[in-house]
């Protein structure tokens, strides 16, 4: 083995690509590297070091721990541009989101997105501050909006939607 | 093949070679040799009962070297005609006794000693007792028509010595091809040639030989596509192979047959863009690929059991003998060249020779039945109208100025030109039909004796002049 040269073996190949349709990016296996997703992706317009086209022969060569710890993966606005342009009916944005389920199956995401999901858990809604309130009462408006916030009952309702779902494997609540 | 064999209006010659050719279109003359076989081919039935006594082992041509064939050999199962044949340069002239020569009286039962071979034949067809005749039987052909369809070869990969030639489990894909057939030397049964075992990783590289400027510069059209079918053959029949294939670009034009590339990828079939530059042969046996992957932009290696080259289609070696026996020209390439690349594709610069399959550029089987009754159609419109339409602008010799020098017969690139006597006097004669208006010989001329009609001096003398009194 030469250093810095990726000896290319079938069974990580095996296993990432099955990890990868398990979790929702079916098309990750049609992809042949053509690059119209990356000419048009926001992100790698951005500049950020992740773009669609890389991240699927990332994983068609078995190297789904690669870009596990690279948070550039949560930068994707989901604007499905790469859905839209893709030849092969790769549906590259299933392919980010199928990642992104699995970075955060392995805890890989960053802090403040734990925080959210608490929120989100206890208060219905994933950003939520007390600072709102003072402001909606000045303008004659009740402190708590009419969503969630104001009806426990819902809230109770998306924590059943939460005890669920496979973010509780995560042990976050 | 079984069909053209028994139709009573083909005959076909087959071990034989076209020796000369005279005439033009519609009146051909043809010399054909028929090769010496030492066999009966009107006794022998094609038993193979003489292939079993031989003794000789040389290598199997038909199996691309992978095993051995007797000197006495049916080229293969399904040869057409099923006939045997002496390989006389491999004959080990068993018990001392020549090829030409009588057997010896045995003392002890009066019978002649027959070689091993020829005591083998139910059908007594095997007669080491002739002669080497090294002229052959010649056969005279009257044709109105020639197609020519030499075929192909593809090249060895003993010229690619960064792929490790030498290892056994380094083969070209025709090797692998007759690998994998019922009817090859493992008889279909896939196993490295180096363990006898089955191998676990097999990997194929494209574009060996095709699309390199050391070799040859044109695309062989058919790689891609039959190492994929090889690829999927093997996929469908051992899932647990693991598969790489290694591409320069990966070219399937044609009908479904990118359908069938995506639904290799999807059989799970890797596909790594780049091509690998070596091959190292690990202290196990295995072998290592250097490769690069153009998708991850970084070197990437594969230890596989077994490496498939897709080497180049050539021409056969006696094709550039058969262009120059037939007048013919070729190509940079080295393949037949067609009158026109796309409005004259099967026909040649000789009036009624036509081409078909690879013997004019790599092609792959549709492409080549397509042009092969392309062909055939050509070939059959002159015999059906019975006469030939000729251009008007084609050359004449004035036997009156003619010294009889012979220049022109040497120049002349489609052999139009004979020399007859005139007078006792030899002089040049342009064949109408077989002239095409080159004007070589009008301007080789020493004693301005040919005419080429419609560009003579005083024609393009005047042509000038009309364009440049206008100035």
């Amino acid at each position: 083995m030469y250093e810095g040269v990726i000896v290319l073996n079938e069974k990580d190949r095996k296993q990432a690509i099955e990890t990868i349709v398990r979790l929702g990016g079916e098309g990750v296996v049609r992809c042949i590297q053509c690059g119209a997703c990356e000419s048009i992706c926001p992100m790698a317009l951005a500049g950020f070091t992740l773009n669609p086209k890389k991240l699927i022969r990332l994983i068609q060569t078995g190297h789904l721990e690669e870009m596990i710890e690279d948070s550039s993966t949560w930068a994707c606005q989901a604007c499905n541009r790469c859905v839209e342009i893709c030849p092969r009916n790769v549906k590259p944005f299933e392919v980010v989101f199928a990642y992104r389920r699995y970075q955060a199956m392995e805890l890989a995401f960053s802090t403040s997105a734990v925080q959210s999901q608490m929120n989100l858990f206890e208060k219905g809604h994933a950003v939520y501050t007390e600072a709102y309130k003072e402001t909606r009462q000045k303008v004659g408006l009740p402190p708590d909006p009419p969503t969630a916030a104001s009806y426990p009952e819902a809230v109770k309702e998306i924590q059943t939607l939460i005890e669920n779902s496979p973010i509780m494997e995560l042990g976050l609540f | 093949m079984v069909q053209v064999s028994t139709n009573p209006n083909i005959e076909l010659l087959t071990y034989s070679e076209v020796e000369h050719i005279d005439g033009f279109v519609g009146n051909f003359k043809v010399k054909v040799r028929k090769k010496q076989t030492w066999v009966d081919w009107k006794k022998c039935t094609g038993c193979g009962e003489c292939m079993e006594k031989c003794p000789v082992k040389v290598p199997n041509e038909f199996n691309a070297g992978l095993d051995h064939r007797p000197a006495v050999y049916i080229q293969f199962p399904q040869a057409v005609p099923k006939k045997a044949v002496i390989d006389i340069d491999n004959c080990i002239n068993c018990a001392g006794r020549k090829f030409g020569t009588e057997p010896k009286i045995s003392k002890r039962t009066g019978k002649p000693i027959l070689a091993p071979c020829e005591r083998a034949c139910p059908a007594g067809a095997i007669n080491r007792s002739l002669a080497l005749d090294p002229e052959g039987e010649v056969v005279e052909l009257d044709v109105g028509t020639i197609v020519v369809a030499t075929g192909f070869k593809v090249m060895e990969k003993d010229w690619f010595k960064e792929y490790a030639p030498h290892h056994p489990d380094v083969m070209t894909a025709l090797q692998f091809e007759r690998l994998l057939s019922a009817t090859g030397p493992t008889g279909g049964k896939l196993v490295r040639p180096s363990t006898n075992e089955k191998p676990k990783v097999i990997s194929f590289i494209s574009c060996v030989g095709s699309r390199d400027h050391r070799y040859h510069t044109y695309c062989s059209r058919v790689c891609c596509m039959y190492m994929i079918k090889q690829a999927k053959l093997i996929k469908d029949k051992y899932p647990d192979i693991d598969i790489y294939m290694h591409f320069m670009d990966v070219r399937t034009p044609g009908k479904d047959f990118d359908e069938y590339y995506t639904s290799a990828i999807e059989k799970g079939i890797n596909i790594v863009r780049g091509k690998p530059g070596g091959i190292e042969v690990l202290p196990d046996g295995r072998l290592r690929v250097m490769a690069y992957d153009a998708g991850l932009g970084k070197d990437v290696e594969v230890q596989a059991d077994m490496v498939i080259l897709a080497t180049a289609i050539e021409v056969p070696d006696d094709a550039k003998k058969l262009a120059q026996t037939l007048h013919l020209t070729i190509d940079g390439s080295g393949f037949f060249k067609e009158l026109h690349p796309k409005l004259k594709p099967v026909e040649t610069a000789v009036e009624g020779i036509y081409l078909a399959g690879c013997c004019q550029g790599p092609k792959d089987i549709p492409d080549t039945v397509a042009q092969a009754k392309g062909a055939a159609a050509a070939a059959a419109v002159p015999l059906a109208r019975g006469k030939v339409v000729i251009e008007p602008t084609i050359s004449e010799v004035d036997q009156e100025k003619c010294s009889g020098c012979g220049l022109c017969v040497a120049v002349c690139p489609y052999q139009a030109i004979t020399m007859e006597l005139v007078n006792d006097r030899p002089r040049a004669k342009i064949s109408v039909t077989a002239c095409k208006g080159c004007g070589v010989c009008t301007s080789t001329c020493p004693s301005e004796a040919i005419i080429l009609h419609g560009f003579t001096d005083k024609q393009i003398e005047a042509q000038v002049e009309a364009l440049t009194m206008a100035v």
